[in-house]
């Protein structure tokens, strides 16, 4: 029997912040908060913004019957370019939460040399919560929201 | 201040949904390693999983140098239907 691999949820969400996510900033007059490359699953440099995609868990959709349809639980973290750090951030992080609730149908993305493929259910995206990062000095204003991505593997691998 | 006078806060377990009980101290038990103050609260708004611990939000929400490690979000998502915060 062969059983394929489940969509990255994390990685499908990165790739589709990449490609969309500074473009919608820029259409819609912010182009101070555009985050270029600074979106992945580790904060790795001191340059901001950046946004920070985790992938904390999930379950399957038919876990009784089917290796196939998942629900994976995103937290996506923002954090501003600086000065009005508290309106990029929460801008960032509401733009990037429209990025994800119109993931639809099947998408394919490329982070650096690798391919991620899924075909998208939908992603239901909770509401921006406005914070502040204290491990940070001076504390910065930070913005985050979990998703989650309902995806399966594209048919064309081998179902 | 006031009280219900007559009030009985067990109508709340008595109304919960069959189920959601036990399905909230299956959670509660999974993360007590992580967050010892963990119980079950009942009440008007339904039925809940809370902890007290001063530093429990920075494990499951994280911070910048900290992945989230959301130990509640992954019990209560293994058992299906998450919503997401603000839902």
């Amino acid at each position: 029997m062969t059983v394929l691999a489940l969509p990255y949820g994390s990685r499908v969400a990165i790739g589709a912040l990449l490609a969309d996510l500074d473009a919608l900033l820029t259409a819609e007059g912010h182009t101070d908060f555009v985050v270029g490359n600074n979106v992945g699953t580790d904060v790795t440099h001191d340059t901001y913004p950046f946004v920070r995609v985790s992938q904390v868990g999930g379950s399957l959709a038919e876990p009784e019957s089917i290796y196939w349809l998942a629900d994976t639980v995103l937290q996506i973290d923002v954090w501003g370019p600086g000065g009005n750090d508290r309106f990029a951030a929460h801008t960032i992080a509401e733009t990037a939460a429209r990025v994800l609730v119109s993931l639809s149908g099947s998408v394919e993305y490329t982070i650096g040399t690798s391919t991620v493929t899924a075909v998208v259910s939908r992603c239901v995206v909770g509401v921006v919560t406005d914070t502040t990062d204290e491990a940070l000095t001076p504390p910065r204003p930070y913005s985050r929201f979990d998703a989650v991505l309902t995806a399966h593997p594209q048919p064309n691998t081998g179902s | 201040m006031g009280r219900l006078i007559g009030f009985d806060p067990t109508v709340f377990v008595d109304a919960a949904t069959p189920g959601l009980i036990e399905i909230a101290e299956d959670i509660a038990a999974e993360v007590e390693p992580h967050y010892p103050t963990v119980e079950v609260a009942v009440d008007a708004g339904g039925v809940s999983v809370v902890t007290h611990g001063s530093f429990d939000h920075f494990k499951e929400w994280g911070s910048v140098n900290n992945s989230p490690l959301a130990y509640m979000r992954r019990a209560a998502s293994a058992r299906g239907n998450y919503t997401p915060e603000g839902k």
